[in-house]
């Protein structure tokens, strides 16, 4: 494992990689299992800098970072990004800790409401309402305070999260993904 | 003589090579013996969790004993979230002020995986195909793959540690093949015992917001008989039909749970008091889709594990079947 890819890494761990480049370190570490603990040990290296783990984690917890931190020739090394670099998250979290309101990881692709139907393959053919013949539910004479078109929701408003936890606990067999969306991480501001 | 003994040497290989294909599992032993592990298992590890172009790291305890089930999942990276759970109290510490309410009625592990009921393979809408060996965290696992027949589900690509059936890899595959999320464990061992103390909150601090919900204590309704769903995929059964108060509304939410042995979708229906309290769209996490649309003063939401397709396609077939308007 050359500096480069350290460096590459350690971004990630820290939040500063987007997009493609953040798809192929993951591909990347998901097949080598040393990098995969290198990663890891970036995480926990950051959360200990910025004070986010908890005492009674582990005893020798603290004693494990430091020797974590001898074993990283390119942290200790560097670099001026490297400062840099673990100086953002602390800053981050602190504007976090107020806006950070996220229950949920990762909700994306937000479509706007709109009718978009993907392709699922042969046999299936997604029918519009109108060609379901839906009866209209709510029908009254007087002008209709409802049927002003509603706005989008947002992924991180509180009652999303009420029902994504309600569908983890009631819904399903034995193991329930959602759990996992609840505890994940919510990047600041999503 | 030399051929005579040639003779023999064939005999007992193929008998041992019978004797070891007799002694493999079959998919569906396979599959058996994993539910079964998640569930009565002690066990401790870190595994990954990745979804889209995120990458997260988690601990999970899970502890079986006389006293029932007891997990502990919390998050080692990002912001610090846990849950604590046993058989009677769900302890969910999250930074801010977010609020939740359930009803942890259910024995069920957290492992964050979908685990399959029993006699998954038999219900037709899946297949289980066995496959290579791989290694994980260590450990020697065999691939399973659950193969939907269908495009309303997901397919799962397992990996599962032959001695004790325990999962050591899980991700959900979309009909192209390409993984929509995966967790895989990074190290995990099993101990005879853990100790009480490592299901206590390790999460101290600021900016806190810790909610305990019990077992019992919130009042249920009746639910509208009259709310119908027109298209359910083959496969979903309507699983539970229950009314309750539920932070996401200030009146009664109507939670239907449509389940085919595997996945599973809930659709949510809640009158709104203000147009205000309304909102309609899609949106995902992984493999998780929701679909959030209007009926009238209603709010219908449908969210699952299945493609967004599937959860469209239900969301709009929901109508109010009722003579009068909807309650």
């Amino acid at each position: 494992m050359n500096v480069s890819k350290n460096e590459r890494f350690s971004a990630m761990a820290d939040d500063e990689t987007q997009g493609f480049e953040l798809r192929r370190l993951s591909d990347e570490l998901l097949q080598t299992p040393e990098d995969l603990q290198r990663w890891e040990r970036y995480h926990l290296i950051g959360d200990a800098m910025r004070g986010h783990l908890a005492p009674q984690l582990d005893q020798h917890f603290a004693q494990g970072i430091m020797a974590q931190l001898e074993q990283e020739p390119s942290i200790q090394a560097a670099p001026q990004r490297s400062r840099l670099r673990h100086a953002k998250p602390v800053l981050g979290f602190g504007m976090a800790a107020a806006v950070a309101v996220a229950v949920l990881v990762g909700l994306q692709n937000l479509v706007d409401g709109q009718n978009t139907y993907p392709v699922l393959g042969p046999g299936m053919a997604v029918q519009t309402p109108e060609q379901q013949n839906i009866v209209p539910v709510f029908m009254t004479a007087s002008p209709n305070p409802f049927e002003v078109s509603p706005p989008v929701f947002h992924p991180n408003d509180a009652r999303f999260n009420a029902y994504i936890i309600n569908h983890a606990e009631h819904a399903g067999g034995r193991g329930i993904m959602p759990y996992v969306r609840v505890v994940g991480y919510a990047q600041p501001g999503e | 003589m030399r051929r005579k003994s040639g003779y023999l040497l064939l005999a007992y290989l193929l008998l041992a090579q019978a004797a070891v294909v007799a002694s493999e599992p079959s998919a569906d032993e396979l599959l058996q013996k994993m539910i079964h592990a998640v569930e009565f298992l002690n066990y401790e590890g870190t595994f990954i969790y990745r979804h889209g172009d995120k990458l997260e790291t988690m601990q999970i305890l899970h502890a079986r004993d006389e006293r029932g089930q007891r997990e502990h999942l919390l998050s080692l990276t990002g912001e610090p979230r846990e849950i604590i759970k046993d058989e009677h109290v769900l302890t969910c510490t999250l930074s801010g002020n977010h609020s939740m309410m359930l009803e942890p009625r259910r024995k069920r592990t957290i492992l964050p995986a979908s685990i399959p009921s029993y006699g998954l393979s038999e219900q037709g809408h899946y297949q289980l195909q066995l496959n290579d060996r791989h290694r994980v965290a260590g450990l020697s696992c065999r691939t399973l793959y659950i193969l939907p027949n269908d495009p309303y589900r997901y397919g799962h690509r397992l990996c599962i540690e032959e001695q004790r059936g325990m999962l050591l890899k899980s991700e959900i595959l979309d009909h192209a093949g390409q993984t929509i999320e995966q967790v895989m464990f990074t190290n995990i061992h099993f101990p005879e015992h853990i100790a009480d103390e490592r299901f206590n909150s390790v999460m101290s601090g600021e900016h806190l917001t810790r909610h305990e919900i019990k077992t019992q204590g919130y009042l249920r309704t009746a639910p509208d008989p009259h709310w119908q769903i027109g298209n359910i995929p083959a496969g979903f059964q309507i699983k539970a039909v229950m009314r309750r108060p539920m932070d996401a509304s200030p009146q009664p939410v109507q939670h239907l749970v449509l389940y085919d042995g595997l996945a599973s979708i809930s659709i949510f229906i809640a009158r709104a008091d203000t147009a205000d309290a309304l909102f309609m769209g899609a949106t995902q996490s992984g493999a998780l889709h929701a679909v959030a649309v209007v009926r009238g003063e209603h709010q219908i939401t449908v969210l699952g594990e299945v493609p967004e397709a599937t959860v469209r396609m239900i969301a709009d077939s929901i109508s109010y079947a009722g003579n009068r308007g909807a309650p």
